[in-house]
């Protein structure tokens, strides 16, 4: 039993570390090779080359799978990718070499001791003997033009090769090496590849350790980095990112401009920020906290709902009796919206899926799929859905949703509460089935402290960590049951605790 | 918004005349056919579309009628209808169903492509001298959020392993027509990068053992890159062969925004430019297009229309409404017009015995039959002769025929014999093509 390692972890500066427990609810998964994102690939080049390259405009776009870009199975090296690494590769070393410091000495060992600390932080690893006597040819063939020349062509070797395209999991005994684990630690909690602390930590073996894993991570986490990445992961699983690219229909809704999109962005990242770091850090608080911190961009789709001013994203606490935490900011319920209305199949599945890990089976073939017109003012959106639950073959698979999307609808496709539709008084009334917590609810207030006190949301939470840390699709055995009390730290901690955090299965490999 | 004004620098390179070098260099052995697969969402309003044997036009098809030598040159299949079933919806089960031949897999949620799309079967079948055999491309500009990200691509190397394609027509310019090196330096340059390569190929051989056999699997699409680059590398060593505009084309100058749904026109304009052009310069063989994402909700301002297409015409679309069937019909002759274009570029380039466009087939398909989500009679045209390989100007109407057939055609009609498709290996070609 590992019961007592929830929840304690977050705090384990100030309390006795918890006992390491050699558990593995955690499913293993097979080792693999997991190519960097293009987000990951911007990150380490970045920190190569010294300053910020903001490179992922520029770059193929690719995948999302259950809305996580580091899927392993789904990043490949195809022709155009490959052009894209050569060019990033190339723009890389030519930045290094135009800031070449002189050599004092012999050419070749100063390229080599460049290449090799080049290689500590572009692999997460020390160079092997063979690695550098390989290098040293390409060096060779690139020096012929001259010493730069020659630094300049070992740095695309390393950075074209699989070391660095790719997160390298071999697992050679079926555990990961200590430098593997460094890599697993840092993909996960910067987005790039580890610092000098945490490789050191890995040379010298201490990884192995559970706790000095989760001790790294907690220093990690307290960086800006930090930080930001842990709100990627978490936009990741709740289907926040690219707030920015979110529209609505131009004629009815001008006022929703990309200023407002960007505030509402930078609103829901505070909010995260908050929810993780302040007071409460569960996710009981995540979804039910009434604390907003809105701007006066983003205050007028709050309809009145917020008790005092906005301010530069400062706390301003919402009316409880409409909304309650992340899924009543406007940032949300616009990003989970149709362009002209509010979408509240779009927002059941949004729950079912994302919040319940459950899925939906898709339409019965040939079922005639209309969605309700938006031209006809003479019903409210939620009554245009009705044809769902009147005809057997829709009302199977609409019933896992549309009862849930429905207790949303006081809310547009903008966010704003609105108490009629068309004219018409709107009927927020909702119903949770096939979850833990199964029964009808009134609107927002009634669903958010269901979600707050589901274990089974709970459990999909920690699935959706595992799924960040894994990159790959992952189950979740029952036996995983954080607390009502588990902060998200706390849970995303005892990932990093788990035994099947190291352990990799060889599949049908070597 | 901002529209850049149609460029008029790419079209003066199609005139027959300024490419005299495709006949000189392809006199004696013809070609290798050429292949453009184009994919349209949403479906299409059947009454409008398909023409008659006897009168061989239609409403929606008008455009590419009108120009008789391109209608001579048009295939018209109907009868094609998808039941398979599968994840997601039909949106993802024509889109990556279509050229693969296989349902989806994955969940409502999350669905995906089941297996290597026509593309990446005739290139893994096919010997290639292009620099790059296929390629991927796509105008994904859209008002609409993304709702499915593997609504992205319809190119598939394996289950799951999905072709991503680039949206940026500058990013294909430089990338295909960047100048040949040809001086002195360049051998030694070659030799430069193969060191780094040999390096790569190193690496990647020690890893590759000890994966499973998926993970090995994806090491090979990577070793495979590797080799068309090191092609690449080595081709330019020479000059590119023709005129100038295939050594160094006018690229459009002025850049637009590629997630802007105002540019989609202009995006797609430039992508069929730009398709034709590499096409004729022999640079790649097999290009996929997407026009949008899978069940895409293009406004189509640019027909003074405004709504979500997808949810307020396509769905709508059920051959009652009319007011909903003349914008649906609108934006179908939209499409067909955007075709039409494509096959009068490829037929002003030179091939041996007559245009590329004789020698190359465009295939113009579509992710469902109709907007809501109509699997029977998914409208299929066919732009150009393959290489005589194909009879044209007409209409194909046999009745009711699974869509693995059109897989087997075209497979057999590229040089890779097949008695099926996909899931169905022995469901034989499209009778009466």
């Amino acid at each position: 039993m590992r019961l007592g390692v929830w929840g304690s972890l977050l705090v384990a500066a100030c309390r006795p570390a918890p006992e390491p427990v050699p558990v593995a609810e955690l499913p293993e998964v097979p080792r693999q090779l997991r190519r960097l994102s293009n987000a990951e690939l911007d990150e380490v080049a970045s920190e190569l080359a010294g300053r910020p390259l903001k490179l992922a405009e520029g770059l193929l776009r690719e995948p999302r799978v259950e809305g996580f870009e580091n899927d392993a199975q789904s990043l490949l090296v195809t022709d155009l990718k490959l052009d894209d690494f050569v060019a990033v590769a190339e723009q890389v070393s030519a930045e290094v070499v135009s800031a070449l410091a002189p050599c004092g000495g012999e050419p070749e060992g100063c390229a080599l001791a460049l290449v090799g600390d080049f290689v500590l932080r572009a692999w997460g690893r020390p160079l092997s003997e063979d690695e550098r006597g390989r290098l040293a040819v390409v060096y060779r063939a690139g020096a012929l033009d001259g010493h730069p020349e020659g630094v300049r062509l070992a740095l695309q070797a390393v950075m074209l090769s699989p070391h660095f395209l790719y997160q390298v999991e071999l697992a050679g005994d079926g555990r990961l090496s200590g430098v593997e684990i460094a890599s697993a630690l840092s993909f996960l909690f910067t987005g790039g590849r580890p610092d000098a602390k945490l490789l050191n930590a890995a040379l010298a073996g201490r990884l192995d350790d559970p706790q000095e894993r989760v001790n790294q991570a907690q220093r990690l986490l307290d960086t800006d980095r930090g930080r930001l990445r842990l709100r990627q992961t978490l936009s990741a699983w709740l289907e926040l990112d690219e707030m920015e690219q979110v529209s609505k229909a131009p004629e009815k809704y001008a006022a929703f401009t990309v200023q407002v999109r960007r505030a509402m962005a930078k609103e829901l990242d505070v909010y995260l920020d908050d929810a993780v770091w302040g007071a409460s850090g569960t996710l009981a608080g995540l979804f039910s906290s009434t604390r907003a911190f809105p701007h006066p961009l983003t205050a007028p789709f709050y309809s009145g709902d917020l008790l005092g001013p906005p301010g530069d994203f400062t706390p301003v606490v919402m009316d409880p009796a409409h909304r309650r935490g992340v899924l009543g900011l406007v940032g949300f319920l616009a990003h989970h919206a149709a362009m002209d209305h509010s979408a509240p199949v779009q927002r059941g599945l949004f729950v079912r899926t994302r919040l319940f890990c459950q899925d939906v089976a898709p339409p019965p073939p040939s079922v005639l799929l209309n969605p309700p017109s938006q031209g006809d003012p003479t019903r409210t959106n939620r009554q245009k859905y009705a044809d769902h639950s009147l005809r057997p073959e829709c009302a199977g698979c609409h019933a896992q949703m549309d009862p849930i999307g429905f207790g949303l609808e006081h809310f547009d496709t903008v966010g704003r509460y609105q108490e009629t539709d068309n004219g018409y008084p709107v009927d927020a009334s909702g119903e949770l089935s096939n979850t833990d917590v199964d029964g009808r609810f009134e609107g927002l207030p009634g669903l958010a402290p269901r979600l707050a006190e589901s274990a089974q949301v709970r459990r999909c939470f920690v699935k959706n960590l595992w799924r960040a840390a894994a990159g790959r699709y992952v189950g979740l055995p029952r036996s995983v049951q954080p607390p009502k009390d588990a902060s998200m730290i706390s849970m995303l901690l005892d990932v990093v605790y788990s035994e099947g955090f190291v352990r990799r299965t060889p599949g049908d490999g070597r | 918004m901002s529209r850049v004004s149609r460029r008029a620098v790419l079209k003066a390179g199609f005139a027959a005349a300024l490419f005299p070098w495709v006949r000189g260099a392809l006199a004696q052995t013809p070609p290798p056919p050429k292949l453009l697969l184009v994919m349209q969402t949403n479906g299409t309003h059947p009454s409008a579309f398909w023409p008659t044997r006897t009168n061989f036009t239609s409403p929606i098809l008008e455009a590419v009628f009108a120009d008789k030598a391109i209608g001579a040159r048009t295939t018209v299949v109907k009868g094609l209808f998808n039941n398979s079933g599968g994840a997601g919806n039909e949106h993802d089960q024509g889109f990556a169903g279509l050229f693969s031949g296989r349902k989806t897999i994955g969940t409502f949620a999350d669905p995906w492509g089941d297996g290597p799309s026509l593309d990446q079967q005739l290139k893994a079948k096919l010997d290639f001298t292009e620099p790059y055999p296929t390629l991927n491309t796509a105008v994904l500009a859209s008002t609409a959020a993304l709702f499915k990200a593997s609504r992205w691509s319809f190119s598939y190397l394996g289950s799951r392993r999905q072709v991503p394609a680039q949206i940026d027509p500058w990013k294909l310019y430089a990338t295909l027509f960047a100048p040949g090196a040809g001086s002195a330096d360049a051998q030694r340059r070659l030799l430069q990068k193969r060191s780094v390569l040999d390096f790569v190929r190193a690496d990647l051989g020690a890893l590759k053992p000890a994966l499973p056999s998926a993970d090995r699997a994806r090491l090979e699409v990577h070793e495979s890159a590797l080799r068309e680059w090191e092609k690449r590398l080595q081709a330019a060593l020479s000059e590119r062969a023709g005129p100038p505009q295939c050594r160094a084309p006018l690229v459009p100058s002025d850049h637009v925004d590629l997630t802007d749904e105002e540019n989609v026109p202009t995006l797609v304009t430039l992508m069929f430019d730009f398709q034709a052009l590499a096409l004729g310069c022999g640079l790649t063989r097999i290009i996929n297009f997407q026009l949008g994402q899978a069940g895409e909700r293009w406004r189509f301002s640019w027909l003074g229309l405004s709504e979500d297409s997808h949810d307020e015409i396509f769905h709508r679309d059920d051959g009652v409404n009319q007011v909903v069937a003349q914008k649906s019909i609108k934006i179908h002759q939209w499409y067909a017009a955007q075709l039409a274009g494509l096959a009068k570029r490829l037929h002003a380039l030179p091939g041996v015995n007559g245009s590329l466009l004789d020698e190359m087939l465009v295939v113009w398909g579509n992710e469902m039959a109709t907007g809501p989500h109509g699997m029977a009679g998914i409208p299929v045209v066919l732009f150009g002769g393959a290489g005589g390989r194909l009879t044209t100007g007409r209409l194909v109407d046999e009745g009711p025929q699974t869509y693995h057939r059109l897989g087997t055609s075209l497979l057999n009609l590229f040089g890779v014999p097949s008695a099926g498709f996909g899931e169905q290996p022995n469901c034989g070609p499209v009778i009466g093509l």
